[in-house]
């Protein structure tokens, strides 16, 4: 298992992460940390109540909508779902993080040879 | 955006929802874990414990959840109002200051909405009260003269019943004493009343039944009896098994079929007892309901569904006019007719209600005058914190946000104003009560009805707490509008670059002076124009000497030893009342002065000319003096003699008049030997009686009224039961109370004796409107000197602090100490000059409303303008002239380096 994430690390991609993973489908607080774990394979891992701010406040700027039903296993839980503009915000986000990770990943495998040129 | 809204609406609805939502939401992520772990085989309490623990610290996710939803205006609120508790505890003098005007403004005008509101405002109690109206009979003295209303006799009463048509009912209704006879000997209000009487007013019995039309047919015939609430828990232990049994009353056995519902006093207010009508003649005399000019009882009457007033007035005017012939031949030049009345409108004396909404307009103007010095007050702290203010507003603060800071401010100083208000409105409520108008005689004989005691019920809350927000909106919504129009970027690059400026930005608040010193004057003008009234009302000359004298009443009506003849009660009374120590005089009236004219009739034959209209001599007040009566009152005798021992029954009839009958009746004649007649019961047996002496006038009616026509009746030639005893004492009247109730006992142990009071407390009640108005005007108009005064004081030392600048400035240009003084008073008299004349006009519009209060004071009085007009100017000078003084003192060389 991978070690826990630094919390500075991860607050703005945080955000980013479960903007992407309700996007795929409504889904409640319990099942965006499964989602997440399970796509990083485990290596992601959230303290599962420190979901509920994040996602109080997205849905306070109005990136995500929200509407209490039925859970897989009948627990009575609240769905969350993108808004319009939550979209277009994963979009934003998701842009800048690739380029930030191309950038980063550019400045780390940079050689010896490049920075003569 | 949408959801921001949702969430703010939310959060106004209700924060109780959404923290239920969020633990709700919570427990059912812990729920689904440990629901995994238990299908991965772990078991269920362990796997609870499991899933808290991943979960991590819920308090602290809530507490950064309600982070996460951002500032919500009920948290900004609840810090506003932190930060103005704070700001308030931090200037102390300021805050009592403020506090203070708002409790006294708001206060004040909740008392005196309290009265209004038992006055004018609230419905009369009883069902649909709007077709509810009291017939007179009317008449005038001249074809121009004032319309006076009557009571009405039996026969008129059952003749204008049969024919007219705009009623559903009409019943009659009058309140006696009686004296019940349960152990103690009690004396209790009654009230008379006609069959019709419970129906039409829509009142029902809370126990057994009301009284009906079948308790109310044959004369005598009727021995039943309903109580009141109030009587039936005192003497009777609330016990329901009442209804059947019988009570002695004046000597007769009752039934009792009923109790009256609690707080129903009967349209005569404070009825102990409802008798049928048709037993008047048991209780009072055997003719009473025979007499056709006897007019002794009030009639209350429904309007058909539809029926306006008018029509029934219209249908009065005619039927009152026929009545009138069939009882009295139709030869006057003024014949008498009949009129209604709606119950709302003459349930309150006019000069009380008038004296209410006076009382309630100075409170209005103090509340007014108060809210003004605190919005220049609160613009003054805002001005303060304009520094403040800006780089707030430069940080982020939106205009919104500047006006909630100024707004909270002024709501929380009128919440708490308005709260102290209330209580101080509480405190004066007993206060009222006690000096306020008391219920007493309508027209025609009718009572007042009102609740005289003001309550803080639901009603008056709801128009302080209306009040009180009104205020606080009224007060913070000028300063926060102005705080936040204030361009931020200019305010942080100087704030003092408006403040030599002196234009426009005084002209509001010149403006707002200029209209707390018109009210101000017109109030301190009124106030005046009643001390006048009342202090020559205090040296009026009522006919009679007050000191030392003692009253009280008995009853002994059909009542106490069984068959005892008041005559003779009266004679043993009076005697063994001059036997106490102490007693230097001692009679007995009917009444006693100044409390209304409680018996009158009219005029029908002077000498052997019958009289009609034109004699402008009809109504005369009818008493029943004994021996001793005008002794105890120190009344003069200005012809003839006073009654002593001889005027008995047996003795040849004869009656003393007052000097004003004398002189309308007899213009420039002895009228001692001369006859009279009088359309009441004592002249029944002989037509005209001999006057035997002239007295010098009483107010009967009352210390502002001038006497009308009065005669005396010997009360050992009369049967007419109640009587009132007046004592002249050497000494403290109050002393011989006892020896006098004793007295009163041994000429009949079971008869009572009530309302013992002195003479002078009687004169001191009956000024008591004029004083009660004066003492409360007064108050007030004092407040708003007081205020205006401190309104004016804050404005110009605001203005001198702001300008110390430019007066250095003047100084350092060769302006002396007295031009900078000038400078400041003409600043502050300006606005209070032009209030002063502004002031003064509107009182004199304004004092018309006063008249029926003023007493040989003209409402255009011009010493009490001239005086009120003073006061003003002196109260402006002294408030202008401290921050003048102020000004000259501004030492031009420190200000100007400052700078």
């Amino acid at each position: 298992m991978a070690p826990l994430p630094t919390p500075e690390l991860l607050q703005g991609t945080l955000d980013m992460l479960i903007l992407k993973a309700v996007s795929l489908a409504p889904m409640h607080g319990y099942g965006i940390l499964l989602r997440i774990q399970q796509c990083s394979n485990d290596a992601l891992l959230i303290q599962q109540g420190s979901l509920y701010p994040a996602v109080y406040r997205l849905e306070h700027q109005g990136l995500l909508s929200s509407e209490w039903g039925v859970s897989e296993n009948n627990r009575k839980a609240k769905f969350y779902q993108l808004t319009p503009a939550g979209r277009r915000r994963l979009k934003e986000e998701q842009q800048g993080w690739l380029s930030l990770v191309d950038a980063i990943a550019a400045v780390m495998s940079a050689k010896p040879a490049d920075l003569q040129a | 955006m949408m959801a921001r809204i949702r969430d703010s609406l939310r959060l106004l609805l209700g924060r109780a929802r959404f923290e239920r939502e969020m633990d709700e939401e919570m427990r059912g992520h812990i729920a689904m874990v440990a629901d995994d772990l238990v299908r991965q085989g772990v078991a269920p309490a362990e796997a609870l414990r499991r899933a808290r623990a991943s979960f991590g610290a819920v308090e602290g996710f809530k507490d950064d959840a309600r982070q996460a939803r951002g500032i919500d205006w009920s948290d900004a609120i609840g810090r506003e109002i932190r930060h103005t508790f704070r700001a308030l505890r931090r200037s102390p003098g300021y805050s009592l200051v403020a506090l203070l005007t708002l409790a006294l403004g708001i206060g004040g005008t909740t008392a005196i909405f309290s009265l209004l509101d038992g006055l004018l405002f609230k419905p009369l109690p009883f069902r649909e009260p709007d077709r509810l109206v009291n017939l007179f009979i009317s008449a005038r003295e001249s074809a121009t003269g004032p319309v006076e209303l009557f009571p009405w006799s039996y026969p008129k009463f059952e003749a204008t019943a049969r024919a007219a048509h705009s009623f559903e009912a009409i019943a009659g209704f009058s309140n006696g004493d009686a004296n019940l006879v349960i152990g103690e000997p009690e004396r209790t209000r009654v009230e008379y009343v006609s069959g019709d009487y419970f129906r039409i007013l829509g009142v029902g019995a809370a126990v057994g039944r009301t009284l009906t039309r079948a308790d109310d047919s044959i004369p005598k015939a009727h021995p039943v009896v309903m109580l009141s609430n109030g009587l039936w828990r005192r003497r009777f232990g609330a016990d329901s098994a009442i209804v059947g049994r019988s009570i002695t009353l004046g000597g007769q056995r009752l039934t009792v079929v009923g109790v009256a519902p609690l707080g129903f006093g009967g349209l005569s207010n404070g009825v102990d007892l409802w008798l049928p009508m048709m037993m008047a003649p048991v209780f009072e005399y055997d003719d009473i309901l025979r007499e056709s000019q006897n007019h002794w009882f009030s009639v209350v009457a429904r309007l058909k569904p539809g029926v306006p007033v008018a029509a029934a007035e219209a249908e009065m005017a005619t039927l009152g006019r026929q009545v009138d012939d069939q009882f009295r031949g139709g030869d006057q030049a003024h014949p008498w007719t009949a009129t209604a009345r709606p119950l709302a409108a003459v349930r309150v004396d006019p000069a009380v209600r008038r004296t209410g909404w006076i009382l309630f307009a100075a409170t209005g103007a103090v509340l007014l005058i108060g809210a003004i010095n605190l919005a220049n007050l609160l613009l003054i702290r805002a001005n303060g914190r304009r520094r403040e203010l800006a780089v707030r507003s430069a940080l982020g603060a939106s205009r919104g946000a500047i006006v909630r800071h100024v707004l909270t401010e002024s709501l929380v100083l009128s919440i708490l104003g308005g709260a102290i208000g209330v209580g101080l409105a509480w405190l004066a409520g007993p206060v009222l009560a006690a000096f306020g108008p008391k219920s007493g005689g309508g027209p025609g004989g009718t009572s007042y009805l009102f609740d005289a005691t003001p309550t803080l019920d639901g009603r008056v809350l709801l128009f302080a707490l209306a009040a009180t927000l009104i205020t606080g909106l009224v007060i913070g919504t000028w300063p926060a509008w102005r705080a936040s129009r204030r361009p931020a970027a200019g305010s942080l690059h100087d704030v003092r670059v408006t403040a030599a400026g002196r234009g426009g930005r005084w002209g509001v608040a010149q403006g707002l002076v200029l209209a707390e010193a018109a009210m101000a004057v017109a109030l301190v003008t009124g106030a005046i124009l009643l001390v006048r009234s009342l202090s020559r009302l205090t040296d009026v000359d009522v006919g009679f000497r007050s000191e030392r004298v003692l009253t009280f009443r008995t009853n002994p009506a059909g009542s106490g030893v069984s068959g005892r003849d008041p005559i003779q009660f009266r004679s043993l009374a009076l005697a063994g009342l001059r036997a106490i120590p102490g007693v230097a005089a001692a009679g007995s009236d009917l009444c006693p002065p100044l409390e209304g004219a409680c018996a009158a009739s009219v005029v029908t034959q002077v000498d052997d000319r019958v009289l009609g209209g034109e004699a402008g001599a009809r109504t005369i007040g009818v008493h029943y003096a004994s021996p001793g009566y005008f002794d105890a009152l120190r009344i003069p005798v200005k012809a003839g003699r006073a009654f002593d021992e001889r005027d008995r029954v047996g003795a040849p009839n004869g009656v003393i008049i007052s000097e004003t009958a004398a002189r309308r009746l007899w213009p420039g004649q002895d009228p001692v030997g001369k006859r009279l007649g009088v359309a009441t019961g004592y002249f029944r047996r002989d037509t005209t009686v001999a006057v035997i002496g002239v007295v010098g006038d009483v107010r009967y009616a009352s210390a502002d009224q001038p006497a009308g026509l009065d005669v005396y009746i010997p009360a050992l030639q009369s049967p007419f039961a109640p009587t009132t005893f007046i004592v002249r004492t050497t000494g403290d009247p109050l002393a011989i109370v006892e020896a006098a109730r004793r007295a009163v006992r041994s000429a009949d142990p079971e008869l009572p004796i009530y309302n013992v009071r002195t003479m002078d407390e009687i004169a001191r009640v009956s000024r008591g409107r004029i004083q009660f108005a004066t003492t409360l005007l007064g108050l007030f108009a004092g407040m708003a000197l007081l205020l205006a005064a401190i309104g004016v004081y804050g404005v110009l030392a605001y203005s001198v602090s702001e300008r110390s600048r430019e007066i250095a400035v003047r100084m350092a240009l060769g302006a002396d100490r007295s031009e900078v003084t000038g400078l400041v008073l003409r600043q502050g008299m300006a606005p209070i000059a032009a209030g002063l004349l502004l002031g003064l006009l509107g009182a004199g519009a304004g004092a018309r409303v006063l008249h029926g209060l003023l007493y040989e004071v003209g409402p255009t009085d011009l010493a009490s303008f001239a005086v009120g007009g003073l006061a003003l100017a002196a109260a402006g000078l002294l408030a202008s002239w401290l921050p003048a003084r102020r000004a000259a003192g501004v030492d031009p060389n420190r200000v100007l380096r400052e700078e």
